[in-house]
Formats: structure tokens, sequence, C-alpha cells
């Protein structure tokens, strides 16, 4: 192998190592005890393998688990579905409103999330008042946070993938008679596969590993997987081989939801990068 | 119908009228608006300034910033790409157009596969637009512009995406279907053979500016610009810049009319220019003696292009061997125009020599 390879070869193993690193800590902390975990260096093996940790950190992660998936899913299809709506919209109308709104939307996913915790409070608390409902400490509070949250970016990223339809379809829709709603339905959306399916993904893992909305809207630690892995800090001390346990435990669902949907979050960059859905 | 639509920009003040029943063609270069006419015909775009009317009603209205939705304005429109829903089956396409109307399941099914049948793509009705031709693709197409009878059809420069073999088929079969049904039809293309082969009239465009309206015939004998005059007619016209001294023309020693001193522009049509290797007998007309540059074989014919001073031309010359570079020719010329060198509009056409 010519030296240039090789060099390439050893920067991206040791990129690779770096990588795997924190993944393969967790791992062996998970399968150690207590006094195993606090007593030696994160990146050794266990002394001897514990198993009970994860079998109780299993338990515990339950509620938890389930919990997540009832709220992340919903979210991340009604964010993929607003922000859709919002990409056909601004692509039919082309025009510097439609500029104006697209910045607006991007502007507000910088916002950082510190500035928004208490006008979120203050908003879902509103809610609750003139709606006569309780949201706070609730599931589909959570979900309607996180779902507002991430609805800019997920119409940000739909903006993009609508530009791969051609103009020709709605066009071609529209001399035929078509109002706006049947050309979605009918003619945009089933061409957006892929980059529904991206986008779903994409707003589903980030929900899932979001920390702080749930901890504003929620009580407890049951409600989220963010949550529950950070319950095991405690006062006197951490926990850090259920910690580890919980976070590995915690991140499977994502991880297996990628690997089963992944060929069509590629297809959906595949898609952008070639500019065609064919 | 009659539309009126300029443009600041992309079209420049073009008025013209079409029957009901007419087959117009809008031929022009890429980017001299054709397309932009088409889409405000459709309802695509709006006019900035100006106004469309179909049968009678104002569908758009420049200054007052109104115009008819497409969905409203019952045009049937086959586009350059065709357009064919991938996620649809042909049936579907088809059906498309009807299912906003509100009829029944069995009426629709009724009338696709009617216009199915007519446009002998019946057999292919469930497969997906993919896995088509071009040729089929196309009449799909067509099938759901015709499929809801719309007042008018509009083509977009439909046979560019076919292959040479199957656009001679497709242009007879759209002109078959034009005058079968009698639909006032408006198609607009680049290529002046698709525009002489379907068009009862062809309006020619250029830079967003009307040239000329009027039937093949018209156009190819009396262009009234240098523009019309080298667009049209294949192979194309060449032009010579001559000096006009004393109302003679330089070269060819002929008179014109009131013009008397200046130059001009000279084009004589390839079919109309009879290079021969003797002089002709008797009754023969503007004679000019030149010598052969270059010589582009078609084996029944060749064109030769000649120079005879500060002419050049290009002759049909009917002669079995390929002439060489500097074989002495006569040309009779039978029809000579003139146009202005500054703006290119027609001075004369000299048909009596």
């Amino acid at each position: 192998m010519e030296f240039k390879e090789l060099l390439i070869l050893m920067a991206l193993s040791l990129l690779a190592l770096l990588w795997v690193f924190p993944a393969y800590t967790v791992f062996m902390g998970s399968l150690k005890s207590l006094d195993d975990v606090i007593g030696s260096p994160s990146f050794t093996p266990p002394r001897e393998v514990d198993l009970t940790t994860l079998f109780k950190v299993l338990n515990d992660m339950r509620e938890p688990l389930v919990n997540t998936l009832i709220v992340t899913i919903p979210v991340a299809l009604l964010a993929t579905f607003v922000g859709s709506l919002t990409a056909y919209a601004v692509y039919r109308r082309f025009d510097r409103v439609s500029d104006i709104t697209i910045v607006l939307i991007a502007v507000s996913t910088y916002i950082p999330y510190q500035v928004l915790l208490i006008p979120f409070i203050n908003i879902i608390k509103g809610i609750e008042r003139y709606l006569d409902l309780t949201l706070f400490d609730t599931l589909p509070g959570l979900a309607l946070g996180l779902a507002t949250y991430y609805t800019p970016m997920a119409s940000l990223l739909m903006t993009i993938f609508i530009t791969v339809i051609p103009k020709d379809y709605i066009e071609s829709a529209l001399v035929d008679g078509a109002g706006e709603f049947k050309i979605f339905r009918r003619v945009v959306l089933p061409l957006l596969g892929p980059g529904l399916v991206s986008t779903f993904i994409f707003i589903l893992i980030l929900s899932w590993n979001n920390f702080f909305i749930p901890l504003i809207l929620t009580r407890g630690y049951d409600k989220h997987v963010a949550l529950k892995i950070f319950s095991y800090v405690g006062q006197s001390g951490t926990l850090y081989n259920e910690m580890f346990a919980a976070a590995l435990i915690g991140s499977i669902p994502p991880l297996v939801l990628f690997i089963l949907l992944g060929r069509y979050f590629i297809r959906g960059l595949l898609a952008l990068g070639t500019g065609g859905v064919r | 119908m009659k539309v009126f639509p300029p443009r600041v920009i992309a079209l420049d003040n073009i008025t013209f009228s079409i029957e009901s029943g007419e087959f117009l063609v809008v031929l022009g270069p890429s980017g001299s608006g054709k397309t932009t006419l088409i889409r405000i015909i459709a309802g695509l775009e709006r006019p900035t300034k100006g106004k469309v009317f179909m049968d009678g009603v104002v569908v758009a209205d420049g200054e007052k910033g109104f115009s008819v939705p497409p969905q409203k304005r019952d045009v049937g429109m086959v586009f350059q790409t065709w357009a064919l829903y991938p996620n649809m089956k042909v049936v579907d396409n088809i059906a498309f157009p009807l299912e906003v109307k509100g009829i029944s399941k069995e009426e629709i099914r009724k009338r696709v596969v009617e216009v199915a049948k007519y446009l002998e793509i019946d057999d292919l009705l469930d497969r997906y637009p993919r896995q088509l031709s071009g040729g089929q693709q196309q009449r799909v197409a067509l099938a759901r512009a015709l499929v809801k009878n719309p007042k008018i059809l509009l083509l977009d420069e439909p046979f560019s995406n076919l292959d040479a073999r199957v656009r001679v088929a497709a242009r007879e079969f759209v002109k078959k279907i034009q005058r079968d049904l009698g639909i006032t039809t408006i198609l607009v293309t680049h290529d002046q053979a698709d525009a002489f082969a379907v068009g009862d009239r062809i309006l020619v465009i250029d830079k967003g500016r009307l040239q000329q309206i009027g039937d093949p015939s018209t156009l190819y004998n009396e262009p009234v610009n240098m523009f019309v005059a080298s667009f049209i007619g294949e192979p194309p016209m060449v032009f010579s810049e001559l000096k006009v001294e004393n109302n003679i023309i330089e070269t060819l020693n002929l008179k014109l009319g009131d013009f008397r001193e200046g130059k001009v522009v000279i084009g004589v049509r390839p079919d109309e220019a009879i290079a021969t290797l003797a002089p002709p007998s008797e009754g023969q007309v503007a004679l000019i003696k030149g010598v052969v540059e270059v010589s582009e074989y078609l084996g029944a014919r060749q064109y030769v292009v000649v120079k005879s001073g500060k002419l050049s031309l290009r002759a049909l010359a009917l002669v079995e061997k390929q002439l060489g570079k500097g074989t002495e020719v006569y040309i009779s010329i039978k029809k000579l125009h003139v146009f202005s060198p500054d703006d290119g509009r027609r001075l004369a056409l000299i048909t009596r020599f």
C-alpha cells in the first residue's frame, strides 16, 4: 500500500476508535458492579462480569422506554407531516413572502433552548387554562412540546426534499383541475416518500435524545428515557454502572429503527444529491 | 378566442387571435418567449400588461392583476416532459382530470377507456409511466389532456423528446386527432418542420416579439423579415450584403424599385436557385455565373454554395456527380428577397427578372 493510503487508513482508524470509545466504555461499565465501576478506570473491562446491573436497570427502564416510544413516534409523525405541508406551501408560492417565511423558520431553529424554557412552560400553562386541559407532566403535553420544538426543523428539511420534485407534475395537476389538497395528497406526498422517512427518522432520534424539554415539562424521571438516565446521578454519588446500563438500553430502540429504516434514510439523502427520486 | 398578452421582458406586445377549431403553431428559437406565451394562456403565468380572452370572456387582465387559475380554465395541456404522474398507473393518470369533477367511477372508467382506445393505448392502462416508451408516454399525456374535453389544447414542444423516427408518426397522429375532434389547438415548437407538418397558421416569435403570423405558404414565400426568412425553410436561406447604386444592385445588375443608394441584404432560397453547368436555354431568369465553394451531396440532389463577387448563395444542382470546389456554374434565380440591413425587414420581393 502506498504511504499516503496507509496514513489515511491510520487516521481513519484512530477516528473510528475515538468514536467507538464512549460506547465501549458504556458497555463495559454496564457489566460492572458498583464498587468495580467506581474503583476502576472507565475503559477497563470488568473484574467480574456482573449481570445484575443490567437486569435491574432493564426492569427500571420499562416504563420510560414505553413512554418515550409513545411520545416520540407521534411527535416525529406530526412534525414531519406539518413540515411537509409547510414545504408544499412554500414551494407553491415561491415569492418574497415564502422566502421570508423560510428565513423565520430557519432562525427559529437557531434559538438556544435555554431561551425557550420559560416561555414554553408559560404557553403550556396558558393552553391548559383556556382549553381546560391538563398538559403539564403528561405524555400528551410532552408530545405537544416536543412536536412544537421540532416542527421548524422538519419544515426546513422537507423544503429541501420537496425541491427534488419537478414543478411539471404540480403544474400538470393544476391544469388538470386539481385543488391544492388533492395535488398534495395524490401527487406530491407519494413522491416525497424517502424525504418523509428521512425526516421522520431524524426527528425521532432528536426527540429521543432530547433532555431539556422533558425536564421542564414533566416531573419525575419516568416519562422519558433521557431523564431516566440522568436519574442515576444522586446527591451523594452517581451510580455509574446503572447509568451506563440505562444509556446502553436507552440507545437500542433508535438504533434498531435506524437499522430497519436506514436504507430509506440513505435513499432520501441520495435523492437530495442527485436531484431525482427515480 | 383572442389573446393579448404584452409583457415587458419575456413578451413584448403580442396580439393575436385564434379561431375555434384552428391549429396554431407558435414557432421560435429558445428563449423567444413562446413557452411563456402558452403558459399565460394556460393560466400558469400572469401577463404584466394586456388581456387574455377565451370565448369572449376575460380570463386574465394584466393591469388589474386578475387571472383565472388554471384549474378553472378548461384547458388541456401536454408538457414537454409529459409530466405523467409516476406513482400512478396509466389509467389513473388519464382519469385524474375527471376525478375532480365529481363524476361517477363507472362513468370515469368509461371515458378513460374511450380516449385510450381512440389513441390506441388501451392495452397499456395497467402499466406505470416508467414502463412505457416515449411515444406511448406522449399518447398518455394527450389522453389525459383530452379526456375532459377542454376548450383548447396546448402542446409545449411535444415532439422534442421523441426519436426522429417516432416524431414523424407522432406529428401525423396529432394532426389527425386535431382534425377529427375539431379542437382548437396551440402547439409551441422550435422546429420549423413540426410547424409546417401540423399548423393551419404559424406565429413566428423572436425575442418576445411577434415576427409574422400566417399560413405556412405565406411564411415560406413571403417572409416579412430576415428572421422569418432564415428560420423557415430547409436548407436555410443564405444572405449577402450588396451595394445599390442608381437603383441597380451590384453583381446581379437588377433594378430595384425606389431604392436609390445604399446597402441591401439579398436572400435566396436554395430550392429557388438552380445551378447548372451549362448556360440554360430560353425563358430563364436572373443569370449569374459563380464558382462552387462547398457542395452538400445528398444523393438525388446536391446543394452547392456558390460565390459570385460579393454574392453568396446556396443553390440546388440537379447533377448526378458531386461538383467540386471551383467548378463554374450558372445560377438561375426564381425568386429574390431583398431586406434592409438595419432592421431586417423586407424591402422587396423580386420574381420578375
